[in-house]
């Protein structure tokens, strides 16, 4: 029988409860949103006592469906102000599948200032007080730390310094099927409300579970659906199982879209030295793995394990977003660099996204030169270090900004852009000035071919970036990764493997309606915490300067941007 | 004419005469359609994402030039 675990903070107090019948169609993000928009107040303080860091595997989640594996994490969001959902992949959400466990809340916050580690295992839940010498470590340390203490099959959630401090760029690091922390809820700083509730790190042990949260049916008939839909998966993203995301590297230059030197242009003279093939290179001539799956299961595997110069491991799951953010946004030819800043971020347990914008921000207020290689690993010191610069640059692109009098900061809602420019991807423009999550491009991505539009042009994509932020929605209640796709054949197969797990016809309509309820309820969520239409809207600069070598600048109509959500 | 063609890494398997950005220049005949060149050179249509004529998207039946460079992608997925 699926339950709900609630961790008050406050009392440290812990409770079971069975799952209300209106949750049973969600998982993941529907399911995060869903409570959040239920239980917490929209004008509370993002880390005050009264929001509730929600955290939910997905509605597939423990099933044999490809890449089902994926955690989600639900609060108001301390970086935007509204509503936030992060997923991630690893496999946290396989275990608290494995237990029965549909969703975690943790609710209030400590009165001392003592840390805590929730301990999940079979029949045993349980708040322990954290170790002095735990507290102060990064992800890294801190996995090893209690794989050695709860033992080596563990999945671990955790926050490193920057949560521990609540900054606004903190993530949640989870960790991957190798049990290095390399995979994080990184956007909109729910690390920081982990921090704010003095939580260190959630374990969960699957050990000796059997539970189930979705009852499949008819099962045959859902497996072999999946089998059929896996087999198409293995061939259709071959491309990102050779060369993972940075493949992107090449066609995002080529349209005039890749983010350089903050923003300011759109295409990079070296990209070359930073793209899919000088980075799978590299990983294969020093024994690295170029691909990777970083949740059982996954027959994408678009990961990867990078190693440095030596042939030792530096860090995984390098992607396009901080290959390019560490990269081409600051000037940075250098994947060891690069590499350097990842293992950083994941460790410090820093939003690459959020980070890699913060740093250009900096450069381009004169903290430090654009292209010096050793100014982002200072820069990420000093945020690990809590030192006063440290503090403003974690609390991300936005207030590293204001701090340094910058108006050129890629942001919307307050939350930074990921590697598309929207000047030249005017449809991924759409989706992060109108996603109620701010800009973030998972949120519904409109890569160059999508629905058949040129990305550079206005025509017809606010309609696309509405059928992609439906599609993304189901995607990530589903608790599956994007890379599935985010199309209608996807969702043609969710049709079929749900009507097949429920008993009783699922269609594509309903699929779809679904994503559409979530998307109203984080919508309605933001407005009652202050945010409208009017915020939904691109910083100034993308309307006013012509990105070269193309010269284009934002020209989709607010008034298109005022109907995306109109569904 | 001759034109100058770049492919994607992931479509390279396709054509081992062509490499990853690497310019290789091609006879076509004149007026040959973007589709016509595809054809050429062995890739599947349907493995085609986006084709760039001297940096500017185009769709399958734009007619080429001598001297122009084409850029040709994959369906773009990830990010």
């Amino acid at each position: 029988m699926a339950k709900i675990i609630r961790v008050n903070m406050t009392d440290k107090t812990l409770s079971e409860h069975e799952v209300p019948s209106k949750y049973n169609m969600l998982g993941g993000r529907g399911l995060t949103s869903q409570i959040i928009l239920d239980e917490v107040d929209p004008t509370c303080h993002p880390l005050g006592e009264k929001n509730k860091l929600v955290i939910a595997p997905g509605l597939l989640a423990g099933t044999r469906v490809s890449t089902s594996g994926r955690i989600s994490i639900g609060a108001k969001s301390p970086l935007t102000g509204g509503i936030k959902e992060s997923n991630a992949g690893g496999t946290a959400a396989i275990k608290l599948a494995k237990l029965g466990i549909k969703s975690v809340i943790l609710e209030g916050k400590p009165k001392n200032d003592e840390w805590y580690i929730l301990k999940i295992a079979k029949d045993e839940i349980e708040l322990i007080n954290a170790e002095d010498d735990l507290v102060g470590l990064g992800n890294y340390d801190t996995a090893s730390r209690l794989k050695e203490k709860y033992g080596k099959k563990i999945a671990v959630m955790s926050i490193g310094q920057a949560g521990e401090f609540q900054m606004s760029a903190a993530s949640v690091a989870v960790l991957d099927q190798d049990g290095i922390p390399c995979r994080h809820c990184g956007r909109g700083g729910l690390g920081a409300v982990m921090g704010s509730k003095k939580l260190k790190a959630i374990v969960i042990d699957d050990n000796e579970a059997n539970e189930k949260l979705i009852d499949i049916q008819n099962e045959d008939a859902f497996n072999a659906i999946n089998r059929e839909w896996a087999k198409v998966l293995i061939v259709a993203k071959k491309g990102l199982t050779e060369f993972g995301t940075t493949a992107l590297v090449d066609p995002i230059n080529a349209i005039g879209g890749l983010p350089t030197k903050n923003f300011s242009k759109g295409s990079y003279e070296s990209a070359e030295k930073i793209n899919g093939r000088t980075l799978a290179e590299t990983i294969k001539s020093r024994g690295g793995k170029p691909s990777h799956a970083c949740q059982p299961g996954c027959v994408i595997r678009c990961s990867n394990v990078y190693h440095d110069k030596d042939g030792n491991y530096l860090t995984s799951s390098l992607e396009f977003e901080t290959v390019t953010l560490f990269g081409s946004n600051i000037e940075n030819d250098s994947l060891d660099v690069i590499a350097e800043c990842d293992r950083k971020c994941d460790d410090y347990g820093l939003d690459t996204i959020e980070m890699g914008n913060t740093i250009a921000v900096a450069m381009e207020g004169g903290l430090e030169q654009f292209g010096d290689k050793e100014a982002p690993l200072k820069l990420l010191d000093e945020v690990a270090k809590g030192s006063v610069i440290g503090r403003v640059l974690g609390q991300g692109a936005s207030v590293t900004g204001k701090v340094l009098g910058v108006e050129r900061v890629p942001a919307v809602k307050g939350q930074a852009m990921a590697a598309y420019d929207p000047r030249s991807l005017k449809g991924t423009g759409v989706t992060y000035a109108t996603s109620p999550m701010g800009a973030d491009h998972t949120a519904g991505n409109m890569l160059p071919g999508a629905f058949g539009l040129n990305p550079n042009l206005s025509d017809g994509q606010s309609e696309g970036s509405r059928k992609r932020q439906i599609m993304a929605t189901v995607i990530d209640t589903m608790g599956l990764c994007i890379f599935v796709g985010v199309d209608m054949p996807q969702m043609e197969y969710l049709s079929k493997l749900l009507t097949n797990a429920v008993g009783k016809e699922v269609s594509v309509d309903d699929i779809l309606d679904i994503g559409k309820e979530v998307l109203r309820n984080e919508i309605k969520f933001n407005k009652l915490a202050g945010l409208n239409e009017l915020h939904n809207r691109l910083p100034e600069f993308f309307k006013r300067e012509k990105l070269a070598p193309k010269e284009l600048v934002f020209d989709v109509k607010d008034i298109e941007l005022d109907m995306v959500h109109n569904f | 004419m001759k034109v100058t063609v770049k492919v994607h890494l992931i479509l390279t398997k396709y054509q081992i005469n062509l490499t990853n950005n690497q310019n290789t220049n091609i006879e076509l005949s004149e007026k040959s359609l973007v589709k016509d060149l595809i054809k050429s050179i062995n890739i599947p249509i349907e493995e085609i994402g986006m084709v760039l004529v001297n940096g500017t998207i185009v769709k399958n039946d734009h007619i080429l030039k001598e001297n122009d460079i084409i850029q040709i992608y994959p369906p773009i997925i990830g990010g």
